[in-house]
């Protein structure tokens, strides 16, 4: 009787153990950071111009890429900057600064032949942000969201409890398994 | 003892070699070990995880990327050849799953299904770890590193728990089982004098004594003849009574070439690795975005879950065709069974599989070492701008042609010795007839039996050589 006990509060342990496993797997993609984001800009004077960026831009240093085709023919050379200004449209409590914020980074060609030029900006806050690419007599503007770049406290709370779940119900189960004489 | 007819227990592979016990053995002896190296390692790993889930969330930033992916992951193949397991030993997941067991632990045994299929449940969590790397981000993103972490101190806590001994370790960690592999290739090995155990009434290196616990790995010394799951903790050193237990230094790759029971999954695990290296290679060169490209013009779709899935599938998938081709061909010869003959031979791969891991990381830590130093002043709020290379470009490639030269070497050398032991071989069985036209058909068999595993290292060999000649990127 006590083994069928032992044994139906080890398959509830194991089951609750696994529902939390599980559960942490599906919560853990709010971690995830998938691959880069592309963002096209329209043609001017039969320039094409691309912005990429880590899908999720955060507040603080982000790296960008800027791809730039003629005729759909990548073109290496360019001086290129990207300038960064608060939007000042946003209207979110979280902005902590004046909207004239603007930085500006001048971007390096990343190699010979792939019109790639790539630079890091740090984007100062949280919120909605105008990022605009200038080269020759040329610009092109994107919007794009900072979201915060702290830790994800819930994923991380998440994790301890089953933590200290697991050795909660493990101490348990072992206060009341009689010990063998 | 002959050399056809070993003694159970006993240890052909090291017994004309000088024992040099005394140092290392002294070390491991001593009441201190392993736990004034568990500690600080243990502390070290702590502040990672910290780092990870709570520093810079961009990968150039962060202390905890530059420590372990661009430190420890590339370190790590380098002490299996050198030591064995011996990371095992010290790694902080074990002495966390101890402390738990210490605590709480109900010691349950471990299930048949685990004895089972503890190294596929290993090879998919291989698998599946590096699909998801790329896929949502693992290595260059701090948080997503973060989480495979805490996942696996979630494994460690639940098996520590539950299970006796280091379950985890043995049936689950896939880098457990890696190291497993790779070990088998290592300098170092602890082995049981099987003429003083013949006597021993304890077996105390299994159960334990009064001075340590038992194997932590469920091994017991005086029969163990593999460094696969010898994780060099010392306990058996210093529970046996006898002074039976032998740490020697021995020539590298030596003990795959006799392996006496050779085990499907472990030499599947071996090719998957060399797919890993592979994939992770094409991912990070100059051409993958044409690839990615091509993929999408191929699917219609831009979705890199599906084409680096596609990608993925591909690179993982050929090897183990091509080792399945090359072991159906040698089995013309070798007449064992195309499923024996890939589990005999794919650990021949070993060596080269160690080559390629330590050539593709060995790119991380030469050509961006200098990111430890940097992150590490970076949390003191400091900035240091500048090139984070310990060696150029183009001295990194020579090295990496080296390395995987040797592993060739390596993987030919073990692949000719696992053909010339071959215990199957129909002209071997009639070894009492010393005619000339047996031993010259015993080679020719064994020629046979080889070639076509030969070719294929050989084919891996130029794979990665090329897939080196190619500029990498960086991951910091």
């Amino acid at each position: 009787m006590n083994t069928f006990k032992s044994n139906k509060k080890m398959h509830l342990f194991l089951s609750v153990m696994l529902s939390f496993t599980m559960l942490l797997l599906f919560s853990g993609l709010a971690f995830a950071s998938s691959q880069e984001e592309t963002m096209a800009g329209m043609n001017m004077s039969n320039y094409s111009i691309q912005l990429s960026n880590p899908d999720k831009i955060t507040q603080g240093d982000n790296d960008f890429t800027v791809t730039v085709t003629k005729d759909g023919q990548p073109v290496d050379g360019l001086a290129i900057t990207l300038s960064a200004e608060m939007d000042s449209s946003d209207t979110s409590m979280h902005m902590s600064h004046s909207s004239n914020d603007v930085v500006t980074q001048t971007l390096t060609a990343t190699g010979t032949g792939t019109g790639e030029y790539s630079g890091k900006l740090n984007l100062s806050s949280e919120g909605q942000w105008l990022l605009t690419v200038h080269f020759l007599d040329q610009q092109q503007t994107f919007d794009v969201t900072a979201e915060k770049s702290g830790p994800n406290l819930i994923v991380i709370a998440s994790f301890v409890g089953v933590i200290l779940l697991i050795v909660l119900v493990a101490a348990l189960v072992k206060k009341r398994t009689p010990k063998e004489v | 003892m002959t050399k056809n007819n070993p003694v159970v227990g006993s240890n052909p592979l090291t017994h004309d070699r000088p024992s040099n016990p005394n140092f290392m053995k002294k070390i491991m002896a001593h009441k201190l070990y392993p736990g004034i190296i568990q500690v600080p390692v243990a502390l070290v790993f702590a502040f990672i995880i910290y780092e990870l889930a709570f520093g810079p969330s961009v990968p150039h930033d962060n202390f905890g990327t530059a420590m372990t992916w661009v430190l420890w992951w590339p370190l790590i193949p380098l002490l299996f050849i050198l030591f064995g397991r011996f990371w095992c030993g010290i790694c902080p997941f074990a002495t966390l799953s101890d402390l738990v067991q210490k605590v709480v632990g109900l010691n349950k045994p471990v299930p048949k299904f685990l004895k089972k299929y503890g190294i596929w449940i290993i090879d998919a969590s291989f698998i599946l770890i590096t699909w998801a790397d790329h896929v949502f981000g693992i290595v260059e993103n701090p948080r997503g590193s973060a989480f495979l972490l805490m996942l696996i101190v979630v494994g460690v806590v639940f098996s520590g728990a539950l299970f006796e001994r280091r379950t985890w370790c043995r049936y689950l960690c896939f880098l457990g089982g890696l190291s497993g592999n790779y070990s088998r290739a290592g300098a170092l090995e602890l082995r049981a004098t099987p003429e003083i155990c013949a006597t021993c009434k304890t077996a105390s290196c299994y159960k334990g004594s009064e001075k340590a616990p038992g194997c932590p790995m469920f091994e017991f010394p005086r029969t163990m003849d593999t460094n696969a799951r010898c994780n060099l903790c010392g306990y058996c050193v210093k529970s046996c009574p006898n002074d039976s237990i032998t740490i020697k230094t021995r020539i590298p790759t030596r003990e795959l070439w006799h392996i006496r029971k050779p085990v499907f999954e472990e030499s599947f695990l071996a090719i998957v690795i060399m797919g890993i290296v592979f994939v992770q290679n094409i991912t990070m060169l100059s051409f993958w975005p044409n690839v990615l490209t091509a993929l999408e013009n191929l699917t219609g779709t831009t979705s890199y879950f599906v084409t680096f899935t596609i990608t993925f599938i591909i690179a993982m998938g050929l090897p183990i065709l091509f080792l399945f081709l090359f072991s159906a061909l040698s089995n013309l010869s070798t007449k064992d069974g195309v499923l024996k003959n890939f589990a005999r031979f794919g650990y021949a791969l070993i060596p080269l599989d160690l080559a390629g891991h330590l050539a593709h990381n060995l790119f991380h830590l030469l050509a961006e070492g200098k990111a430890i130093f940097y992150t590490f002043i970076g949390m003191f709020g400091s900035q240091i701008e500048g090139s984070a290379a310990i060696l150029d470009t183009a001295t990194i490639q020579v090295l990496q042609y080296m390395l995987i030269f040797l592993g060739m070497a390596g993987s030919l050398y073990t692949a000719y010795r696992i053909a010339k032991n071959n215990r199957n071989d129909s002209s071997h069985n009639n070894s009492s007839d010393a005619t000339n036209g047996n031993t010259l058909d015993r080679i020719k068999s064994r020629a046979t039996g080889l070639l076509p595993h030969a070719v294929f290292i050989i084919l891996l060999t130029l794979i990665n050589f090329y897939l080196f000649y190619v500029p990498m990127g960086m991951r910091m």
